[in-house]
């Protein structure tokens, strides 16, 4: 399916609507109160029962949210085959819930018979591309849709490198007709740990291709940080994500929070404020756009 | 050829893998320019794969923790999640032979002699976490088996997706209802002969019953593949009486 893919459908949200990463001690309550969230990230990995509580709850948000799907397993970056039985219960997955999205990370997870839960960078090289450029188009193949594929943070980096994430994953864009998932925090962490800049990256990707961005919490170790998912955006990421705003295009942004997961509100909270800067940074880039009070005359007139 | 790749990986891999070796060529391999060291690098990679398998186990193994206590489960899980890289993604599954590592522990004399029961006790708090993630069953074809009854047909039937079979010398369900409803243990009486218990799932929660030596051999007798025709013919089983008790708990769910 190189090149015309069949794809998702359009994911129906509105622009840069700010959803929240699905967690399961929340559910119940999102079930009960049906709180205003324009849509849901789920963790593939998390919701693979086929049978149970956890496909019934799944079932039931899915008939009240628009929901996308982000794995954590595929090992697009790793030298073993391609997990084939991962990718079927995707499959099934994507069947089953209708996702708008399905994402993974430009890393690897697994070597050999070895299976390490975190997200192991490569080595951005030629021969990287053209292996992970061909995973991508079998994947895609075998789902039937576009993926998005995210940047990932990173605590090392590979003198074999010849090219930065940013200019990879836009190759990556061009060879595959993948997406990409911008993960605002991680551009922050490695801007922090790297030194090298988090509005260049973002500068040097095609901001048409990002089809959904990432902010999220770090923990500050004082000499490094860590992706850790665990607290509020900073302010520095706040930031980042203000500058990727004049540049967007609309894709839906997500609240993620994985660890010390906090009551739900705090999430809402987090996702007000992102609809804050978006609805600031849409006035200043299109000034007076939003208003509409004055009838047969535009706001900007 | 994947040259550059194949060999990052392996090296990385490796240096993951093997805390007491030192990893010279990977580090060569590694950007200095980072505020990070190579073996900071190292360490923190090696940390978000150890606790994310920690916290696995933590939430399979709730009444093992706190039977053993949070220090002493602690010193024997990290020693699992660094030793055991190999496997399945799927995180749920992660802690499996977790009961392997308790029996090597026991063998081994690391272990007090007192925890003996232990292994089977992990089995079966392994079986409850996993009934949890069961397909849903299908409803038992009663018309199909009346069917293959009529015509003279072999029936092999088919458990649930949950079920779990588990025997043991010790009163396992005993001490695991005492400390997972954090009653106060009292007195747990050792068995005579052994205990037989069964795991299903009784529509969204794990339960447990406690069956007898017949029932046990009988759907023991069903898993291994045995007919209907031949466990009737078995004079060791008694399944007249059985059979309705295992289709309408929905042990048995359908037909092969």
């Amino acid at each position: 399916m190189n090149g015309q893919l069949a794809g998702l459908p359009a994911t129906g949200l509105s622009k840069n609507s700010v959803g929240l990463g699905l967690r399961s001690s929340h559910i119940d309550q999102i079930l009960q109160q049906r709180p205003e969230v324009p849509w849901f990230e789920v963790l593939m990995e998390n919701h693979t029962a086929r049978g149970g509580l956890i496909a019934d709850q799944l079932a039931a948000v899915r008939e009240h949210y628009p929901i996308s799907l982000h794995c954590l397993g595929m090992s697009i970056g790793g030298v073993d085959p391609l997990n084939m039985d991962y990718l079927a219960t995707l499959k099934w997955m994507i069947k089953q819930y209708q996702p708008v999205q399905v994402s993974d990370h430009l890393c690897f997870t697994r070597y050999g018979k070895h299976q390490f839960n975190d997200l192991l960078p490569i080595p951005l090289t030629t021969e990287s591309f053209q292996h992970i450029g061909s995973r991508i188009k079998q994947i895609q193949d075998y789902l039937g849709i576009r993926i998005l594929i995210e940047n990932v943070s990173s605590y090392l980096q590979f003198e074999a490198s010849e090219m930065n994430e940013a200019e990879f994953l836009s190759e990556l864009v061009s060879e595959t007709g993948c997406g990409i998932l911008l993960d605002i925090n991680n551009a922050y962490v490695n801007e922090f740990n790297h030194g090298y800049s988090a509005k260049a990256f973002i500068d040097t990707l095609p901001i048409d291709s990002v089809g959904e961005v990432h902010l999220a919490g770090y923990e500050d170790k004082s000499d490094y940080l860590i992706d850790a998912h665990n607290n509020r955006v900073t302010d520095p990421v706040w930031a980042l994500f203000e500058y990727y705003l004049q540049y967007a295009k609309g894709a839906p942004v997500l609240i993620e929070w994985d660890n010390d997961i906090p009551e739900f509100s705090v999430l809402l909270d987090e996702a007000e404020k992102a609809e804050r800067i978006i609805s600031r940074t849409s006035e200043s880039r299109f000034p007076g756009s939003v208003r509409t009070d004055v009838p047969g005359k535009c706001a900007t007139c | 050829m994947l040259k550059v790749l194949q060999q990052h990986q392996s090296e990385f891999a490796c240096a993951l893998v093997h805390h007491q070796s030192t990893h010279e060529q990977f580090f060569r391999k590694i950007t200095k320019t980072s505020k990070i060291s190579p073996q900071l690098a190292l360490d923190i990679y090696r940390n978000n794969t150890h606790g994310a398998r920690l916290k696995s186990l933590e939430i399979t193994y709730p009444v093992c923790r706190k039977i053993l206590g949070n220090e002493t489960f602690h010193l024997i899980a990290q020693q699992y999640v660094i030793e055991g890289t190999e496997g399945s993604s799927d995180l749920n599954h992660f802690g499996e032979s977790f009961n392997l590592h308790i029996r090597s522990l026991l063998a081994a004399g690391r272990l007090a002699e007192e925890y003996c029961y232990l292994t089977d006790l992990i089995a079966f708090e392994y079986k409850m976490h996993d009934a949890y993630y069961a397909d849903t069953d299908p409803i038992f074809p009663f018309k199909q088996f009346e069917q293959k009854v009529d015509n003279g047909q072999s029936i092999y039937f088919k458990t649930s997706s949950a079920l779990a079979l588990i025997v043991s010398e010790y009163p396992v369900y005993e001490i695991w209802r005492s400390n997972k409803e954090q009653q106060h243990a009292g007195e747990i009486k050792p068995i005579d002969g052994k205990q037989h218990l069964l795991v299903y799932r009784d529509e969204y929660k794990s339960s447990i019953a406690v069956i007898n030596n017949n029932e046990y051999s009988i759907l023991k007798a069903i898993i291994n593949n045995l007919s209907l025709q031949e466990i009737i013919n078995n004079t060791n089983f008694d399944i007249n009486n059985v059979l309705p008790v295992l289709i309408t708990n929905r042990w048995i769910v359908g037909i092969k």
